[in-house]
């Protein structure tokens, strides 16, 4: 398989709150690459602190790298280009509640990729976010919804149907799980899996929980105070006998 | 009658008509609001309304007390003043002075303070950071003394007092814009829209402007109230609205010399200043709790 997302020597500091210039920095993530094949799950696993958000943040394009490139399709990606970004590669946010704008309907949040990223016509745009919206497990009625009338899950799935519309390539999922009660993130990962299947998606999972990983992912990149350690295929970290941080992370709550 | 439609609702109140349904629910701040409105709608016809001419004397009726008193006539519904000049009209004259005046104002500063405030929000850069910074001392200046001082430098009159209150009324609107757009621009919901693809314009006047509006609404109230007590208070203190304009504020300082023989004239231009500020600090208030039980669920 070849691999549709190549990160190099990907790398984040920060300055403390005022960003002068003789402020001290922090390496919040150390010079880190790694690959993806198209449908391929990658997930991202670390204790708090150890620069997991931080490297899903790069690649979505919530921030940009210090140093360190990245390259979709062999086409390197630039942070001031949102646009190419943003066709190919989307983000699904940990809090679904906070990730929607809470004073717009459902529909208007749905159409504004369409409307910045496609030529639709405004009756297109509508067909398309309808579909998307049962393509989901939603109804087209939601259209019309504000946020605050649907539940955690329904709003966890509006915020997947924000990321499928435009027909990535990538999404990347920083901890978006976490929030939802298990019957909740069952059907959820089972929609997500069904989407990766008939839309041959790569996803990037950031999670702490080891049976999701066991579950979903293909590869397991591990960070440790913002440094690489471990980058292997699933089966291999789970039946090679690892160093104990390893250990500890991947068979928490047994 | 039998609802065939069980699932889809016709009517989906948006987040802000929820603020307004709750609003309405409150006495007080319904019946302040309505005082408003009819004050509003008594302004801008006040040169119909008027029976007289604000600044025509009648020397047969000098300090004529209300017509509701024993000597009052019904020709004068509020009296006349030290000069003979009927009250009533130069109350509804004077409204303009003192209510829409203010009004303009402020819709004026906001419209400036706001855009400008957007623009320092939603900007990085280090130009506006000091623009921010230097805002953020200006603050520490009341509005008022700092209307007296651009009044101070560019001289006492109409004109100049205008100019003065929208001058000290931006910074706060900027300073609250500011604030705003900056604590909304860090959440999820603004970084989403971002990864969308938005341009910058869009992002500030869809995605982050209506959920800034209840600060917005609020500062424009606060802003509201203090412009038309800096208005009368210049007035008042003669540096406003010159001797025959019939201004509430300067009505009050006219009226100090013979407040024991025409105390109506005090009381009237008093009362109609009380009444309008506590009007827009009752829909000022209600508005904020309104807002807060909406966000409270």
């Amino acid at each position: 398989m070849t691999s549709i997302l190549e990160v190099k020597n990907l790398s984040k500091s920060f300055r403390g709150r005022r960003d002068w210039p003789w402020s001290p920095k922090s390496v919040a993530l150390e010079p880190t690459s790694f690959t993806l094949a198209a449908g391929e799950t990658l997930a991202i696993m670390g204790e708090t602190g150890s620069g997991k958000s931080t490297l899903a943040k790069l690649v979505a394009g919530v921030d940009n790298p210090t140093s360190g490139d990245i390259y979709l399709n062999g086409q390197k990606l630039y942070d001031a280009n949102t646009k190419q970004r943003c066709q190919n590669i989307r983000m699904i946010f940990q809090d679904s509640e906070k990730s929607l704008n809470s004073q717009r309907t459902i529909g208007q949040q749905l159409e504004e990729p369409l409307i910045f990223n496609t030529r639709q016509t405004a009756q297109e745009r509508q067909n398309t976010v309808k579909q998307t919206l049962r393509k989901v497990g939603l109804l087209a009625e939601h259209y019309e919804f504000y946020p605050h009338m649907l539940s955690t899950g329904q709003k966890q799935r509006v915020a997947i149907a924000r990321a499928i519309s435009l027909e990535p390539q990538i999404i990347v999922a920083d901890e978006a799980l976490v929030a939802l009660d298990p019957s909740v993130r069952a059907q959820i990962i089972n929609l997500m899996l069904d989407l990766q299947q008939d839309m041959g998606i790569s996803y990037i999972f950031v999670t702490h929980s080891p049976q999701i990983v066991k579950h979903i992912a293909d590869k397991i990149l591990i960070l440790y105070r913002g440094k690489m350690i471990t980058f292997e295929k699933t089966e291999h970290l789970l039946n090679k006998p690892q160093q104990p941080y390893v250990e500890q992370l991947l068979h928490e709550h047994l | 009658m039998a609802q065939h439609d069980l699932y889809y609702q016709d009517r989906n109140p948006s987040p802000l008509q929820l603020v307004w349904y709750s609003f309405r629910e409150r006495t007080a701040a319904m019946i302040a609001l309505w005082f408003l409105i009819i004050l509003l709608v008594v302004t801008l016809a006040s040169y119909l309304l008027a029976p007289y001419d604000p600044v025509q004397q009648f020397s047969d009726a000098l300090s004529l007390p209300p017509s509701w008193t024993a000597d009052g006539n019904m020709a004068f519904l509020f009296g006349t003043d030290d000069l003979g000049r009927d009250m009533l009209s130069r109350l509804l004259i004077g409204a303009a002075y003192s209510f829409a005046l203010p009004l303009v104002i402020v819709i004026v500063a906001s419209s400036f303070g706001i855009f400008t405030g957007a623009i320092a929000g939603i900007d990085r850069n280090a130009k506006y950071r000091l623009f921010g910074q230097v805002f953020d001392r200006v603050l520490t200046i009341p509005s008022f003394l700092l209307a007296l001082v651009i009044i101070a430098i560019l001289g006492p009159g109409l004109g100049n007092a205008i100019i003065a209150i929208t001058l000290s009324l931006i910074p706060q609107f900027v300073y609250v814009t500011r604030n705003a757009v900056q604590s909304e621009w860090k959440k999820d919901y603004v970084t989403a829209s971002r990864l969308n693809g938005c341009s910058d314009t869009y992002l500030m006047y869809r995605v982050i402007f209506p959920n800034i509006t209840p600060a917005m609404v609020m500062q424009f109230t606060v802003a509201l109230s203090v412009a038309i007590m800096d208005i009368a208070a210049l007035s008042f203190l003669g540096l406003g609205v010159q001797a025959p304009t019939p201004e509430w504020g300067s009505m009050l300082a006219r009226s100090l010399d013979e407040v024991y023989l025409s105390p109506w004239s005090m009381v009237l231009p008093g009362l109609a200043l009380f009444i309008t500020i506590t009007a827009i600090n009752i829909v000022g208030d209600s508005l904020r709790r309104a807002i807060k039980q909406r966000m409270d669920g």
